[in-house]
């Protein structure tokens, strides 16, 4: 302290000033370190009185979830945003759903699977005694106008893909509704599992953040920027979920989704990078449904001869890929973006095995000399991307491949991806799509494969007539067969994608948490317990 | 006094209208505004309401002074992102919890290193001076997303003692304002230090000693008066700075919900309505902690008002 103030000469006055600051600074640290304890001991408490004081058969448990970013909108007709569905998934229920360990669809707020009454026509059956968390009743009314809503083209749904060609839905009676199609199709239960039932009372401009469902959650409130509060529906149809408050946090930086988890105080985070799921109190992974591919042009410009489309996936090596760049959480797809959990899987399809020798063979063959290559790509939307496509470019340079490369935020990047063969604006030879098959069923593989996919850049009459006999038929062995078909040509003859990987859904949860996580990425509470 | 603050604050309103004003031809001419509220294949129909409803259909300059007006009655706009909500909304709910957290990393950046930055000049060349020198150095070039993953490793993780991220109780400010304020405090502590010896070795100060003043009141009383305006200079500089770039990254990192994080998510959106009401907000933060630090300056150094 004296050398501090320095000769020793300085008057008591100025001394006792110093003592003082130093007191306060003890203080104010001593402030800072007994708020902390504060919040220790208050949230410790109420866990014990929690756990203790509840003689009530389901024990008051509450959980903290952390997802990558705020739901666009809570309208869970409205978007494709796995934000949202994280979670409208616990607060609006579906007719069907996919059971949590088969994956096999079951009915839900239908009583049983739909009856075919025509080619075009499907009988839904549906439960009663089911209300809304506004106390609306849920019925055939309710149901029709949720899958009128989500049709109706002004009402511009990002969804409208998935549903396909569904003309209407009309209420036969109370409880009996029907649903109308423009052509027959096989897959068309499948496509009712993401519906979501809305009350027709509830879906003016609020609904965007607010959500009135029939699910076994309601929403408690929106922090802004901040989280989202989940609380138990007490009015509930099914049985009551094991944890009755949730709070599901927006934390972007997934670091900070570590250090939460470690910390303890979130007790799940999704979409952990593979390098950070060692530091992670339980990792729990399941294979995932997600197949990061790079589409390619076909029918113009560079990549036209499909033998410098073979050399593409030549060049890329796809183990590497694997055990480096995803730590071993991923696994080689086997030339087709399915696998053998989805209808239509081709079991005779292998990888392109990684040899840079015949890629370089194949493209003097087919007369490429260096030609440009645009190659677009997104970033800070998928697992890893930019890496990805730094590998993937990487790859192609080294067999002598010219890459013009456009990487771009998602938002930027959407707009130019969604350009598809029918909108006969000029599209990129390779553009990067992590594609998923929620539908489960091969038919969905149409989005890239046919030349009126809504992702398409890729036009050959043999896949189109193959998907569309696939489209029509009724038969699940001739759909098969057709399916089988199609993919084996977008694998060998005629390359749709550069094919790379099946990566697996990578959580992070506290060492209490058991959960197994469902096929179709749903982050369904119920599912889970604590302790 | 009263003519000095009239000029400055005519002179920031002028700031903050021509910032705006870029703001507009940006989102206007060089950028097309219909084309991020509208899916790509949208038909001419919607095209032409798109445009009737954001008044691109009428010539440049009735949309300019249509903004300016609405600009001078504080309303930048509907939110394309959160539909109902007006931009402004938006952006006011943000700001309190970014003002709390650069003013609390200002306060801990100024403790830190106004002590530092004198208990060095004192002694220059020291073990102590020096080790203040280094360590201030290191603070300076630590990036903030680093400092802020370290300072969760260690007092998040391992310790326990404070939330990792979030804000939603008092504790969760400590981490983030940190992270922002070491940094800070690095870079002011050597201005301190060299202002303070430059101070220390100017003529009165050798007569301020032979008088017998002691060594805290030379320092409080005497140099620190001249030193201030040094200090007041880099403290509102680097508060800007925290304002305007800073709090992106450590917000980011720490989830903490204050307009940094909302610009990043207001470009994820692509929400123009809300970018441009965040860029004139702080735009005009900027002008109001300039303004100030004008006033502060005639208040420490009255030299400063003739001027």
């Amino acid at each position: 302290m004296k050398s501090l103030l320095g000769n020793g000469r300085s008057p008591s006055r100025s001394k006792r000033g110093t003592r003082s600051s130093v007191i306060g600074f003890a203080l104010a640290f001593g402030l800072i370190a007994a708020s902390c304890g504060g919040d220790n001991n208050a949230s410790d408490t109420t866990n014990a009185v929690s756990v203790t004081d509840t003689a009530a058969p389901v024990a008051t448990t509450s959980i903290v979830i952390a997802i990558a970013d705020e739901p666009s909108t809570l309208d869970p007709q409205a978007t494709e945003d796995g934000n949202e569905r994280a979670v409208t998934d616990n607060i609006y229920e579906t007719l069907l759903r996919r059971d949590s360990v088969t994956n096999e669809l079951v009915p839900w707020l239908a009583t049983a699977m739909p009856t075919q009454e025509s080619d075009t026509t499907w009988q839904f059956k549906l439960r009663e005694g089911v209300t809304f968390s506004n106390g609306d009743p849920f019925n055939a009314e309710s149901a029709a106008f949720s899958i009128n809503r989500v049709m109706n083209p002004d009402y511009n749904s990002a969804q409208i893909d998935f549903y396909g060609g569904i003309v209407d839905a009309v209420a036969v009676d109370t409880y009996t509704l029907e649903v109308h199609l423009v052509a027959a199709d096989p897959v068309f239960p499948a496509r009712m599992y993401r519906l979501k039932m809305m009350s027709p009372a509830a879906t003016d401009d609020s609904i965007v953040e607010t959500a009135v469902g029939t699910g076994p959650y309601m929403l408690g409130s929106w922090n802004r920027g901040q989280d989202i509060t989940l609380i138990a529906n007490p009015t509930y149809w099914g049985e009551q979920p094991s944890i009755q408050d949730v709070t599901i946090k927006f934390i972007p930086e997934s670091n900070s989704r570590v250090a939460g988890l470690q910390s303890g105080e979130i007790q799940l985070a999704t979409l952990l990078p593979p390098e950070q799921a060692k530091d992670a109190p339980q990792v729990i992974t399941r294979d995932g449904n997600e197949f990061p591919v790079y589409r390619l042009k076909n029918y113009e410009g560079v990549l036209k001869d499909p033998r410098i489309r073979q050399a593409l996936n030549y060049a890329v090596d796809k183990e590497s890929l694997a055990n480096d760049l995803f730590s071993g959480y991923a696994s080689v797809a086997t030339c087709q973006t399915l696998t053998p959990a989805h209808f239509g899987y081709n079991p005779d399809l292998t990888a392109y095995p990684y040899d840079p020798e015949k890629a370089k063979v194949l493209l003097a063959e087919a007369g490429y000399k260096g030609e440009k290559v645009s190659l677009l790509g997104a970033t800070g939307r998928w697992l890893k991307d930019a890496e990805m496509h730094q590998a993937i470019i990487g790859y192609l340079t080294a067999v002598g491949i010219n890459i013009k490369a456009d990487i771009r935020p998602f938002s930027s990047y959407i707009a130019e991806f969604v350009l598809n063969v029918q909108s006969g604006k000029p599209q990129q030879d390779i553009g990067f799509v992590s594609a998923s098959n929620e539908l489960f069923d091969a038919t969905k593989i149409e989005s890239y494969y046919s030349s009126e996919g809504g992702l398409s850049s890729y036009i050959n009459a043999e896949v189109d007539s193959e998907l569309k006999a696939a489209r029509t038929s009724t038969d699940s062995a001739t759909r098969e067969s057709h399916f089988h078909n199609a993919t084996k040509i977008g694998c060998t003859d005629d390359p749709v994608f550069i094919f790379t990987l099946v990566l697996q859904d990578i959580y992070g949860a506290a060492a209490n948490l058991s959960w197994q996580p469902r096929a179709d990425g749903s982050i369904y509470i119920p599912d889970m317990k604590i302790g | 006094m009263f003519s000095f603050l009239y000029r400055r604050i005519l002179t920031g309103i002028l700031v903050v209208l021509l910032v705006s004003s870029l703001v507009f031809v940006i989102t206007r001419v060089v950028a097309n505004p219909e084309l991020a509220f509208l899916p790509i294949d949208a038909s001419d129909a919607q095209r032409a309401s798109v445009r009737a409803y954001l008044g691109l259909d009428r010539s440049l300059f009735s949309q300019y002074v249509t903004f300016i007006g609405n600009l001078i009655r504080g309303d930048l706009g509907e939110s394309f992102w959160q539909p109902g909500k007006s931009a402004m909304s938006i952006v006011l709910q943000r700001l309190p919890l970014t003002l709390a957290l650069d003013s609390m990393a200002m306060v801990i950046a100024l403790t830190i290193a106004l002590p530092l930055g004198i208990i060095s000049a004192l002694k220059p060349g020291s073990w102590l001076d020096r080790g203040v020198v280094s360590l201030s150095l290191l603070g300076l070039s630590a990036p903030q997303f680093w400092l802020g993953f370290m300072l969760v490793m260690f007092f998040g993780v391992r310790l326990g003692w404070l939330p990792t991220s979030g804000a939603d109780q008092l504790s969760s400010i400590v981490l983030p304002s940190l992270a922002l304020a070491l940094p800070t405090a690095g870079k002011i502590t050597q201005m301190m230090r060299s202002a303070m010896l430059d101070e220390l070795e100017r003529p009165y100060m050798l007569a301020v000693e032979s008088k017998g003043i002691g060594l805290m009141d030379r320092l409080l009383r005497h140099s620190m008066r001249n030193v201030s305006v040094t200090v007041l200079t880099q403290s509102s500089f680097e508060f800007v700075r925290m304002l305007a770039g800073f709090t992106l990254v450590v917000e980011s990192v720490f989830a903490w919900p204050g307009i940094g994080r909302l610009t990043v998510q207001a470009l994820e959106q692509e929400d123009l309505m809300l970018l441009q009401a965040i860029v004139v907000v702080v735009a005009t933060l900027t002008v109001l902690v300039n303004l100030l630090t004008d006033v502060l300056y005639s208040v420490i150094d009255p030299r400063i008002r003739v001027s």
